[in-house]
Order: structure tokens, then sequence, then C-alpha cells
């Protein structure tokens, strides 16, 4: 049940997202992403440049707010994870530690 | 099939800049980071990029208007799909993620944990890597799962794991561990065990939400004159009384012998469906009295049988 995610290597991933080798190298110098290794990658990573990139074409986000965003989804989606997880499990837990 | 401008919801006279900020404004709300799991915005979203793709610039739009090519922003569309084979970032954010991963422990100071290690860092080394999670499955007997129950298992490693079975869970349902998965890279945290349930189904019980549903066999002179029969429920027998002459799928219920309704408080009743066992009909003396009987009592039991009415009424 362990996810696994495809590793992808940076040449592909050049043509991925059309982002040169440096653009990469910088995103994850400022560790706006943090892959296995510089230049292998997963779907993971792949997508969240994908989302940088948005953020900056679409959404007008400059270099400094991209951290902050960043930062605040992870957060969100963590939490997100969180309630659906407790959401199947903890109706019963509650009332069962509640009773004892 | 809409034009780009109707998809980005601006007239064909407008300006550039209107062009521009219809499409900024249509982009933010339907990109799919915003709209996770629908899959109506991505298909907008990606609509929406088509169409700038053919009016987002002068140039663009110029060729686009002298082509008037409306059936191009299909085209585009699916080129958009075909170029985003890749997932959206929030399809990659579910349980066991690597970004989203760092704040599974994240307690009730949320805000502090916001604001520390933001400039750009997220608050520890990039050698720091949380560990993974482990999953497991735990066969539980019918019983332990209505009722509850305490075990303990033993994970590959060794380490021993004290498991609390709440009552009323069903299969699939998943107990979290935090910190009882493998162990984080450097400072980062362990990953969790998640302990699935998988529940045995019982011989006699059958479990209907709340409620639990047993057959119990009666005897022709128990149905014909009532009885008084042991009745095994989930945590012991009770003594019921069947009464004279049910009527075929009743359900006598015993309350408080279901499940626990975590929502309420309350336990479900248990439903006893009682089936006759007809005896083997040889005995002379037993068909005598039953003849006897239908003369007294003629039944027409197929009076109001819609069965009966016509052979076309099906």
């Amino acid at each position: 049940m362990t996810r696994t995610l495809k590793t992808i290597h940076i040449t592909e991933i050049e043509i991925i997202t059309g982002l040169d080798r440096e653009t990469i190298a910088l995103f994850i110098t400022r560790e706006w992403i943090r892959p296995y290794s510089d230049d292998l990658l997963d779907e993971e990573d792949v997508a969240r440049i994908r989302l940088i990139q948005d953020l900056k074409n679409q959404f007008n986000a400059n270099d400094d707010s991209i951290p902050i965003i960043l930062h605040l989804m992870d957060q969100l989606y963590a939490l997100r994870n969180r309630v659906s997880c407790e959401d199947e499990i903890n109706p019963f837990l509650r009332l069962s530690q509640g009773k004892n | 099939m809409k034009t780009p401008y109707e998809v980005l919801g601006v007239s064909p006279t407008a300006t550039p800049e209107e062009i521009k900020l219809a499409y900024r404004s249509l982009a933010k709300k339907f990109h799919p980071d915003i709209n996770p799991g629908k899959k109506d915005t991505e298909l907008r979203f990606k609509e929406i990029n088509a169409a700038n793709e053919l009016i987002g610039t002068p140039e663009q739009r110029q060729k686009y208007d002298e082509a008037e090519a409306n059936a191009k922003i299909e085209q585009s569309a699916r080129a958009q799909a075909r170029n985003r084979s890749d997932p959206y970032y929030q399809q990659t954010q579910g349980s066991g993620s690597r970004y989203n991963e760092a704040f599974e422990g994240m307690d009730e100071d949320m805000f502090r944990s916001i604001f520390s290690g933001m400039g750009g860092g997220f608050g520890r080394s990039s050698g720091d890597r949380p560990g993974e999670d482990a999953f497991y499955k735990l066969e539980i007997s019918f019983k332990d799962s209505i009722l509850g129950s305490e075990t303990e298992i033993t994970l590959p490693g060794g380490k021993k794991l004290s498991v609390k079975i709440p009552a009323g869970v069903v299969s699939g349902s998943k107990l979290r561990f935090a910190g009882h998965g493998s162990k984080g890279a450097g400072k980062a945290a362990a990953g969790n065990a998640y302990v699935e349930l998988v529940v045995t189904p019982s011989k006699l019980f059958r479990r209907k939400e709340f409620d639990l549903e047993i057959d119990v066999p009666v005897s022709l002179a128990e149905a014909v004159l009532g009885a008084e029969v042991k009745v095994p429920t989930i945590d012991g027998q009770v003594l019921m009384k069947i009464p004279a002459g049910f009527t075929e799928g009743v359900r006598l219920r015993i309350p408080g012998k279901g499940v626990l309704n975590p929502a309420s408080g309350k336990k479900g009743d248990q439903l006893v469906l009682p089936k006759v066992n007809f005896p083997a009909m040889t005995d002379e003396e037993f068909k005598k009295a039953v003849r006897a009987w239908q003369i007294r009592q003629p039944q027409e039991v197929r009076a109001a049988w819609p069965g009966s009415q016509s052979e076309s009424s099906t």
C-alpha cells in the first residue's frame, strides 16, 4: 500500500516543463522542491515545479511569495489528509476512549 | 463549440487588457490546485488555457480571427491534455506525499509552524527526510468488531503495539499510530503506522448499519402456539418470546443489542427473524387434523394476490 512514485531524469523534466536545468537547480537551491537527488526527480517534484510555474505565470506571484504559498499549501494538504484519515477512524476512537 | 472569446467570457472586440484580465481571473478560479478533486474544473482550466493560447496575444489573436478556426479550441484543449499527462500538484498530495508529510505531526500551534522556517526552507536541512508510513492489516472477529477489544500486535521489526479496537468498527477502518512507521532521516520525524481492520464475517449475525440481524429456527408448533426460545445475542443468550401465529418475514426486536452508534452514543437493536422448520409431512394423524381444520377454517390466501387476477397482469 505504500505509494511509490515514478522517478524522472532531469533531461526529461526539462522537456516536460520547458524549464532549463539552471532554473530547476535554482528551485532546488531555494528548497522550493526537494528531490531525492539533483538530477533525479519524481512526479511529485514535477507537479510542484509546474505549480510554481503556474503561480509565477498565471497568478503573477513573485519569488518572495512562492515559498510562503508552497508552505501554506503543504500544510493545507497535510491537514486535509489528516482530516480525511480521522474522519474514517476517530468517531469510533473518541467514543471508545471516552467510555473507558 | 465555444469560441475562445466565449470561453474567456469576453466580446470579440475586447481589448488585449480585457482578455488578459479575464484569463487571469478565470485561471485563478478554475486552477486545479484550488479545486482539488473536481474533474470538470480541470477540464475547464485546460479549456481556458487553450483559449488564451489562441487569443492571449495580439499576434495569436490576429491569426485566430483570420482563420476563424473554431475547431482549433477543441484541438488545442486536446493538445493541452496530451501535454499535461502528468498530474497536477494536488493529485500528488495524498497520504504519504513527501512535501506535506513534514507537517504530519503538526499540533495545535499551527501558526508558529507556518511562520517558522518560512524563508524557502521547511524548518530542517535538505538532508532530513521524514520516515515512510507503514501499513498493516489486522484480522478481527465479528464479535470484537461490534463490542471492541484490545490486542497486541508485533510489527515486522519486533516492536509491539497495543491496539485498541473501538466498538462498532467495520472492515477497512484504519487505526493510526503516529511515529511507528520507518525512522526519518536526519532530524525528520518517523513515519506513521496504519493498521487496517479486516472483520471476519459471522455465521450467525448479519450487520445492518447499527442493527444486527439473526435467523432463529422455530418448529411448526412453536410458530402456531408461540414459545419462549433462547436466542444468542452478540454478548450472551437472552430468552425471547416468539408470538403465536407470527407472519412470514417478521422481525422481532431486541432493543440495545446491536452496534454502538458513535454519533448518538446509543446502540442499535438485534432483529430476530423466526424461520419455521416444517416437519416431514408423513404423519397421517397430522394430515387428518389439518384436513379437518381446513374444512372448518377455509383460507382464501390468494384472493388479494395480483398473480391470480389474470395471466396478462404480470
